[in-house]
Protein backbone atom coordinates (compact mmCIF):
# COMPACT_ATOMS: atom_id res chain seq x y z
CA UNK A 1 0.00 0.00 0.00
CA UNK A 2 1.47 3.62 -0.93
CA UNK A 3 2.24 6.16 1.83
CA UNK A 4 -0.48 8.52 1.88
CA UNK A 5 2.29 11.20 1.64
CA UNK A 6 5.37 11.18 -1.15
CA UNK A 7 7.45 13.79 -1.91
CA UNK A 8 10.58 13.77 -4.08
CA UNK A 9 13.07 16.84 -4.31
CA UNK A 10 15.65 16.82 -6.71
CA UNK A 11 18.15 20.08 -7.57
CA UNK A 12 19.84 19.40 -10.97
CA UNK A 13 22.22 21.38 -13.15
CA UNK A 14 19.97 23.88 -15.84
CA UNK A 15 20.38 21.17 -18.73
CA UNK A 16 17.48 20.21 -21.01
CA UNK A 17 17.99 16.36 -19.88
CA UNK A 18 16.99 17.99 -16.52
CA UNK A 19 13.55 17.58 -17.21
CA UNK A 20 13.58 13.82 -18.98
CA UNK A 21 15.60 12.84 -15.25
CA UNK A 22 12.70 14.22 -13.26
CA UNK A 23 9.75 12.83 -14.76
CA UNK A 24 11.85 9.48 -14.79
CA UNK A 25 12.18 9.46 -10.92
CA UNK A 26 8.59 10.27 -10.64
CA UNK A 27 7.95 7.80 -12.26
CA UNK A 28 10.01 5.06 -10.82
CA UNK A 29 8.53 6.21 -7.47
CA UNK A 30 5.24 5.65 -9.13
CA UNK A 31 3.89 8.95 -7.63
CA UNK A 32 1.90 9.45 -10.73
CA UNK A 33 -1.82 8.13 -10.57
CA UNK A 34 -2.82 5.43 -12.84
CA UNK A 35 -5.14 5.64 -15.64
CA UNK A 36 -5.71 8.36 -18.71
CA UNK A 37 -4.99 11.18 -18.80
CA UNK A 38 -2.99 11.41 -15.72
CA UNK A 39 0.43 10.06 -16.60
CA UNK A 40 -0.08 11.84 -19.97
CA UNK A 41 -0.71 15.44 -18.26
CA UNK A 42 1.66 15.61 -15.56
CA UNK A 43 4.72 14.53 -17.41
CA UNK A 44 4.12 17.63 -19.89
CA UNK A 45 3.44 19.66 -17.03
CA UNK A 46 6.64 18.66 -15.20
CA UNK A 47 8.30 18.79 -18.50
CA UNK A 48 7.11 22.08 -19.69
CA UNK A 49 8.13 23.71 -15.80
CA UNK A 50 11.49 22.22 -15.80
CA UNK A 51 12.20 23.19 -19.68
CA UNK A 52 10.57 26.52 -18.81
CA UNK A 53 13.25 27.06 -16.01
CA UNK A 54 16.10 25.77 -17.90
CA UNK A 55 16.03 27.54 -21.03
CA UNK A 56 14.51 31.10 -19.96
CA UNK A 57 15.17 30.95 -16.48
CA UNK A 58 18.33 30.13 -16.60
CA UNK A 59 19.14 30.40 -19.88
CA UNK A 60 21.86 28.70 -20.71
CA UNK A 61 24.20 29.59 -18.17
CA UNK A 62 26.72 27.06 -16.75
CA UNK A 63 26.09 27.85 -12.90
CA UNK A 64 21.87 27.89 -13.65
CA UNK A 65 20.62 25.25 -11.29
CA UNK A 66 16.64 23.93 -11.42
CA UNK A 67 14.88 22.75 -7.95
CA UNK A 68 12.10 20.33 -8.44
CA UNK A 69 9.22 19.13 -5.57
CA UNK A 70 6.97 16.97 -6.62
CA UNK A 71 4.41 15.75 -3.75
CA UNK A 72 1.28 13.47 -3.92
CA UNK A 73 -1.25 13.46 -1.25
CA UNK A 74 -5.05 13.49 -1.42
CA UNK A 75 -6.04 13.14 -4.66
CA UNK A 76 -3.74 16.29 -5.69
CA UNK A 77 0.11 16.54 -7.01
CA UNK A 78 1.80 19.54 -6.27
CA UNK A 79 4.52 20.47 -8.65
CA UNK A 80 7.16 23.39 -7.72
CA UNK A 81 9.93 24.98 -10.06
CA UNK A 82 12.61 26.84 -9.32
CA UNK A 83 15.76 28.23 -10.95
CA UNK A 84 18.78 30.40 -9.76
CA UNK A 85 18.11 33.09 -12.80
CA UNK A 86 16.71 36.52 -12.82
CA UNK A 87 13.28 35.63 -13.31
CA UNK A 88 10.53 37.54 -15.55
CA UNK A 89 7.70 39.85 -15.94
CA UNK A 90 4.62 36.77 -15.93
CA UNK A 91 2.36 39.54 -15.17
CA UNK A 92 2.87 41.37 -18.66
CA UNK A 93 1.79 37.90 -20.60
CA UNK A 94 -1.87 38.11 -19.05
CA UNK A 95 -3.71 35.29 -19.89
CA UNK A 96 -3.77 35.56 -23.64
CA UNK A 97 -3.31 32.51 -25.51
CA UNK A 98 -0.28 31.69 -27.85
CA UNK A 99 -0.27 32.80 -31.35
CA UNK A 100 -1.24 29.43 -33.60
CA UNK A 101 1.08 30.69 -35.86
CA UNK A 102 4.45 31.18 -34.08
CA UNK A 103 6.25 28.00 -33.15
CA UNK A 104 7.52 29.22 -29.51
CA UNK A 105 5.08 30.55 -26.59
CA UNK A 106 2.93 27.62 -25.61
CA UNK A 107 4.46 26.73 -22.37
CA UNK A 108 2.40 29.33 -20.12
CA UNK A 109 -0.74 27.88 -21.97
CA UNK A 110 0.69 24.18 -21.40
CA UNK A 111 -0.12 25.37 -17.71
CA UNK A 112 -3.45 26.85 -18.18
CA UNK A 113 -4.92 24.29 -20.31
CA UNK A 114 -3.14 20.80 -18.28
CA UNK A 115 -3.19 21.89 -14.52
CA UNK A 116 -6.19 22.73 -12.46
CA UNK A 117 -3.62 25.81 -10.74
CA UNK A 118 -0.68 27.41 -11.50
CA UNK A 119 1.07 30.11 -9.77
CA UNK A 120 4.12 32.20 -10.36
CA UNK A 121 6.22 33.36 -7.42
CA UNK A 122 7.01 37.78 -7.03
CA UNK A 123 10.22 37.27 -9.11
CA UNK A 124 9.56 35.35 -11.59
CA UNK A 125 11.73 32.84 -11.05
CA UNK A 126 9.13 29.70 -9.62
CA UNK A 127 6.26 28.16 -10.89
CA UNK A 128 3.69 26.35 -8.71
CA UNK A 129 1.17 23.65 -10.34
CA UNK A 130 -1.33 22.02 -8.52
CA UNK A 131 -3.07 18.87 -10.75
CA UNK A 132 -6.00 17.45 -9.05
CA UNK A 133 -7.15 13.95 -9.71
CA UNK A 134 -10.18 11.60 -8.34
CA UNK A 135 -10.14 8.52 -6.47
CA UNK A 136 -7.72 9.01 -3.53
CA UNK B 1 15.83 10.00 -31.55
CA UNK B 2 15.50 6.79 -34.25
CA UNK B 3 13.38 8.16 -37.21
CA UNK B 4 12.53 6.43 -40.79
CA UNK B 5 11.68 8.45 -43.94
CA UNK B 6 10.03 6.78 -46.69
CA UNK B 7 9.71 8.57 -49.84
CA UNK B 8 5.88 8.25 -51.30
CA UNK B 9 4.69 9.71 -54.61
CA UNK B 10 3.50 13.20 -53.49
CA UNK B 11 6.61 14.10 -51.07
CA UNK B 12 7.42 11.62 -47.71
CA UNK B 13 6.06 10.03 -44.63
CA UNK B 14 8.82 10.79 -41.87
CA UNK B 15 8.48 7.86 -39.04
CA UNK B 16 10.18 9.33 -35.76
CA UNK B 17 10.61 7.15 -32.38
CA UNK B 18 10.31 8.18 -29.22
CA UNK B 19 9.45 11.76 -27.02
CA UNK B 20 9.09 14.68 -29.30
CA UNK B 21 10.71 16.74 -26.06
CA UNK B 22 13.01 19.80 -25.68
CA UNK B 23 16.01 17.57 -24.89
CA UNK B 24 15.42 14.90 -28.19
CA UNK B 25 14.02 16.89 -30.80
CA UNK B 26 17.02 18.38 -32.24
CA UNK B 27 17.51 15.47 -35.05
CA UNK B 28 13.92 15.54 -36.12
CA UNK B 29 14.53 19.37 -36.44
CA UNK B 30 16.96 18.89 -38.65
CA UNK B 31 15.72 15.95 -40.51
CA UNK B 32 12.49 17.91 -41.77
CA UNK B 33 15.28 21.28 -42.76
CA UNK B 34 16.76 18.54 -44.85
CA UNK B 35 13.44 17.12 -46.33
CA UNK B 36 11.95 20.82 -47.03
CA UNK B 37 15.32 21.79 -48.18
CA UNK B 38 15.18 18.61 -51.08
CA UNK B 39 12.16 20.05 -52.23
CA UNK B 40 9.69 17.58 -50.22
CA UNK B 41 6.06 19.66 -50.69
CA UNK B 42 3.64 16.73 -49.30
CA UNK B 43 5.22 15.81 -45.82
CA UNK B 44 3.44 13.18 -43.15
CA UNK B 45 4.67 12.79 -40.17
CA UNK B 46 3.71 9.17 -38.67
CA UNK B 47 3.12 9.34 -34.72
CA UNK B 48 3.34 5.84 -34.02
CA UNK B 49 6.02 5.60 -32.34
CA UNK B 50 5.10 8.52 -30.49
CA UNK B 51 4.36 9.14 -26.33
CA UNK B 52 5.20 12.27 -25.06
CA UNK B 53 4.97 15.86 -26.92
CA UNK B 54 5.48 19.17 -25.26
CA UNK B 55 5.61 22.77 -26.44
CA UNK B 56 9.03 22.54 -28.10
CA UNK B 57 7.51 19.64 -29.57
CA UNK B 58 4.26 21.33 -31.23
CA UNK B 59 6.75 24.57 -32.12
CA UNK B 60 8.68 21.54 -34.28
CA UNK B 61 5.80 21.06 -36.07
CA UNK B 62 4.43 24.88 -36.05
CA UNK B 63 7.42 25.46 -38.05
CA UNK B 64 7.72 22.76 -40.47
CA UNK B 65 3.66 23.47 -41.15
CA UNK B 66 5.09 27.07 -42.01
CA UNK B 67 8.11 26.46 -43.87
CA UNK B 68 6.09 23.59 -46.29
CA UNK B 69 3.05 26.60 -46.43
CA UNK B 70 5.71 28.84 -47.57
CA UNK B 71 6.19 26.68 -50.53
CA UNK B 72 2.68 25.28 -51.37
CA UNK B 73 2.97 22.15 -49.42
CA UNK B 74 1.41 20.46 -46.89
CA UNK B 75 2.14 18.67 -43.57
CA UNK B 76 -0.33 15.95 -42.09
CA UNK B 77 -0.04 14.46 -38.91
CA UNK B 78 -0.91 10.89 -38.44
CA UNK B 79 -2.03 7.53 -35.60
CA UNK B 80 -1.50 10.21 -33.43
CA UNK B 81 -2.12 8.43 -29.77
CA UNK B 82 -5.68 9.79 -27.93
CA UNK B 83 -3.30 11.64 -25.51
CA UNK B 84 -1.46 13.57 -28.47
CA UNK B 85 -4.69 14.17 -30.11
CA UNK B 86 -6.35 15.82 -26.84
CA UNK B 87 -2.84 18.08 -26.77
CA UNK B 88 -3.31 19.17 -30.11
CA UNK B 89 -7.03 19.85 -30.03
CA UNK B 90 -6.23 22.13 -27.02
CA UNK B 91 -3.42 23.79 -28.26
CA UNK B 92 -5.48 24.12 -31.50
CA UNK B 93 -3.07 22.81 -33.58
CA UNK B 94 -5.87 20.96 -35.69
CA UNK B 95 -6.30 24.76 -37.46
CA UNK B 96 -3.20 24.30 -39.38
CA UNK B 97 -2.55 21.23 -40.46
CA UNK B 98 -4.88 17.56 -41.08
CA UNK B 99 -4.19 15.03 -38.16
CA UNK B 100 -5.62 11.96 -36.70
CA UNK B 101 -5.35 9.37 -34.61
CA UNK B 102 -4.31 5.68 -34.42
Amino acid sequence: MKPLRQELRLALPATLAAATDIVAEVKQRQMVPPGPPHSFCIELLVREAVTNAVVHGCNGTESGTVLCVVRRQQGRLFIWVEDNGPGFDWRARGSRSSDPAIPGGRGIEIFEKFATRHRFNAKGNGVALLYRFEGE
Amino acid sequence: MEMNTIPDSAGAILCPSGDVVADSETELRRRLRELVASGVRKLTIDLSNVQMMDSAGLGLLIAAHNSLSKSGGELTVIHATHDLLELFRTMRMHQHFSISGE
